[in-house]
């Protein structure tokens, strides 16, 4: 048990420190912490889930470990920016003022037709178009384009948008949410009259929801008449 | 920083556990293996009679710990020594000392293994699991 508690230990940091040198983009969308968690936990639970022959402990006792070693490793991460550097890395950037930074982009290892086909994903087809391309920590490519080739805002264009709002959930499959009723501002009664001008009872909805403007989305449910 | 004791908690607990797991399994294998350390002297004696007895008072104490020991080592390590003591008590009955000279150097050998396995040595942390697999 000793043993298993003092390997997890030594295995976890020597995944991290590897995971960390393997580059960005290898990650996915996960931190590289979180990514050395995942491929740990999996491998960890299935070997003494498949051999019996195991005592409980010996699967158990690293998997705790990882736990406690990611919620301390989290928590310094969060207290200090030194420490946050080490563990995820920080954002490279890739292309500034549409000039590709080949340093970076070496040092990233990141492959220029990875690049484009980054920024291809974001319907990004010029390189020039590209104010800023960010390789983030998760090994996402964040690109901001320049102001003359981003889509136009109903600012720029001068018109007055409608604001949105967050919509509250009343009737979900025919049953009634109270706490988002007193949520959303509305009473019982307010409920009642939506619900008689619709000519339905709340058994009969599907879906009814209302945001902070009074907009109001209702959905029937099909079987009824 | 309810994460950060969360996590410091269970570090001090698992090691806790871990130290107290190595120190009760040493206890109770000193315990299993003295009436073994008993048979060694009898051996010279051929004293066949008292050497039977103390194996199944040793093989008895085995027993007694089985549910401990099967939370901490695999069933290939137990059966180890299941198989150990079956060929001790065998010989014994039959009264054949070479046979019987081997048989308890090898289930002493295995329980000192299994004493040893989890101390932190640094062999074990780097090779324990070859040990293990290769040279049980």
């Amino acid at each position: 048990m000793l043993i298993a508690y003092l390997r997890s230990i030594l295995l976890y940091l020597a995944l991290l420190v590897t995971v960390r040198l393997m580059g960005k983009r290898q990650l996915g969308e996960m931190e590289p912490s979180e990514f050395v968690v995942s491929m740990l936990l999996a491998n960890l639970a299935t070997i003494p889930m498949q051999d019996p022959a195991l005592p409980l402990s010996a699967g158990l006792v690293p998997i705790l470990t990882v736990l406690a070693l990611e919620l301390i490793l989290s928590w310094l991460s969060l207290r200090s920016i030194r420490i946050r550097k080490l563990l995820c890395g920080k954002p490279v950037i890739l292309i500034e003022d549409g000039r590709l930074l080949q340093r970076n982009l070496k040092a990233a290892r990141v492959t220029l037709d990875e690049l484009t086909e980054l920024l291809r994903e974001q319907g990004i087809l010029k390189l020039s178009s590209v104010k800023y391309a960010i390789l983030e920590t998760n090994g996402q490519v964040s690109a901001i384009l320049h102001a003359a080739d981003r889509p136009p805002t109903c600012r720029d264009c001068g018109i007055a948008a409608e604001e949105e709002y967050l919509p509250c959930t009343l009737i979900s499959d025919g049953k009634l949410l109270h706490t988002n009723l007193r949520i959303s501002g509305r009473d019982e009664r307010w409920l009642e009259q939506e619900l008689h001008r619709r000519g339905c009872a709340v058994s009969d909805v599907m879906l009814l929801t209302v945001d902070r403007s009074g907009s109001v989305c209702f959905i029937r449910k099909e079987d009824t008449p | 920083m309810k994460y950060l004791m969360l996590g410091l908690g269970l570090m001090a607990l698992l090691l806790g556990s871990s130290l107290f797991v190595l120190w009760r399994t040493a206890c109770c294998l000193d315990e299993v293996a003295a009436p073994l350390h008993t048979v060694q002297a009898l051996l010279e004696e051929e004293d066949y009679e008292s050497i039977l007895a103390l194996t199944e008072e040793s093989q008895s104490l085995w027993e007694s710990h089985r549910g401990y020991f099967c939370s901490i080592f695999s069933h290939a390590e137990l059966e180890d020594i299941d198989q150990g003591y079956a060929s001790l008590i065998a010989y014994a009955e039959q009264e054949e000392l070479a046979e019987l000279r081997d048989a308890h150097r090898r289930l002493l050998e295995r329980m000192e293994h299994l004493r040893r396995m989890d101390l932190p040595y640094y062999y074990n942390i780097l090779t324990g699991f070859f040990r293990l697999c290769f040279d049980p």
